[in-house]
């Protein structure tokens, strides 16, 4: 299958349909107009069956990142934001919860640091939509959604925005567990930074020779 | 069968440059083999996992996806190469950190 940039006509039909392009999976792309990322104009479709919206810095070189910020998560209602059912103690609860995922995943393979610093990933990130479906249990949930952007710390330069959805499948709401999803993300976040950092290292070393 | 199983010195005389730094004009002077061996560098490189801190990120899943995408991984850089708002020195590097963003398991 090759891989198609699409137009922004498109693309910004694309985020208004939730159920729009996931086919069988559970991926869709959220709200990218909620308006965390700010400017969207840069985020392209995920490639394959998986809707996610990506944007990555062509410029940018991952390989002196050794260290990370993770800013407290947001719960952004913005335009199109979507949080029926859930109380703000439950948001407010659950965005601390995905702060810390993150933080212990990416722990793994960065220095997680509180204060900015050269060589430092800066990772913002918003709950943009949390929808209950009437599940049985206290973490599950019809529908979540986020944006995230990562910046260098020091000059906040934007190297990836992305946008990402779990339980709008095909058929309707699925049942999600927020906090596996959550859980899901942070290992994620972890394993594309740490492969980025890694690839650009080499290319690094391939480009000046042995 | 696939250029996985050749040696790296083989590899390596197939490509005039090295394939990390791939440039559109150079991919497209490249034969179908030398392409199917500058993306398998690429992908060796993405997951020899030198900098990582731990063992954590699991790299083979991820090598096992992108090299189970190769062939698309080659049409993407055909595509970024051949449209000239996107051909730019890292075409090429960010097209494949396209395939490393959705092969994160």
């Amino acid at each position: 299958m090759r891989v198609h940039a699409i137009g922004a006509v498109a693309l910004f039909a694309l985020l208004l349909s939730p159920q729009a392009g996931c086919g069988s999976t559970d991926e869709t792309p959220p709200g990218g107009s909620a308006g965390f990322l700010g400017d969207t104009s840069q985020l392209l479709p995920g490639r394959g069956d998986q809707a996610q919206l990506i944007y990555i810095d062509p410029e940018a070189d991952f390989s002196p990142y050794l260290n990370v910020i993770v800013d407290p998560v947001v719960v952004w209602r913005g335009k199109g934001s979507d949080f029926s059912g859930v109380t703000q103690e439950e948001l407010d609860s659950l965005a601390l919860n995905l702060e810390s995922s993150m933080r212990e995943q990416l722990a793994h393979e960065f220095h997680v640091l509180d204060e900015s610093a050269p060589g430092t990933l800066r990772l913002r990130i918003a709950l943009v939509e949390l929808q209950r479906s009437g599940g049985s249990g206290a973490d599950v949930v019809g529908s979540v959604a986020l944006e995230l952007e990562i910046l260098d710390a020091v000059s906040g330069r934007r190297l990836v925005a992305a946008a990402d959805s779990r339980g709008q499948g095909a058929g309707g709401p699925d049942p999600t567990d927020v906090r596996a999803a959550f859980d899901e993300w942070a290992k994620r976040a972890r394993d594309r930074l740490a492969t980025f950092r890694d690839f650009d290292a080499a290319y690094a070393r391939g480009a000046t020779g042995p | 069968m696939r250029v996985t199983l050749l040696p790296a010195l083989l590899v390596s005389l197939l490509l005039a440059e090295p394939a990390l730094a791939m440039s559109c004009r150079n991919w497209e002077r490249l034969s179908p083999q030398q392409r199917e061996a500058a993306v398998e560098q690429m992908i060796q490189s993405a997951v020899s996992g030198s900098g990582g801190r731990s063992y954590r990120v699991n790299r083979d899943a991820i090598a096992r996806c992108l090299e189970a995408s190769s062939r698309d991984i080659e049409y993407a850089f055909d595509d970024v190469c051949g449209d000239s708002r996107t051909a730019g020195m890292n075409a090429i590097r960010t097209a494949f950190k396209n395939f490393i963003w959705s092969c994160a398991p």
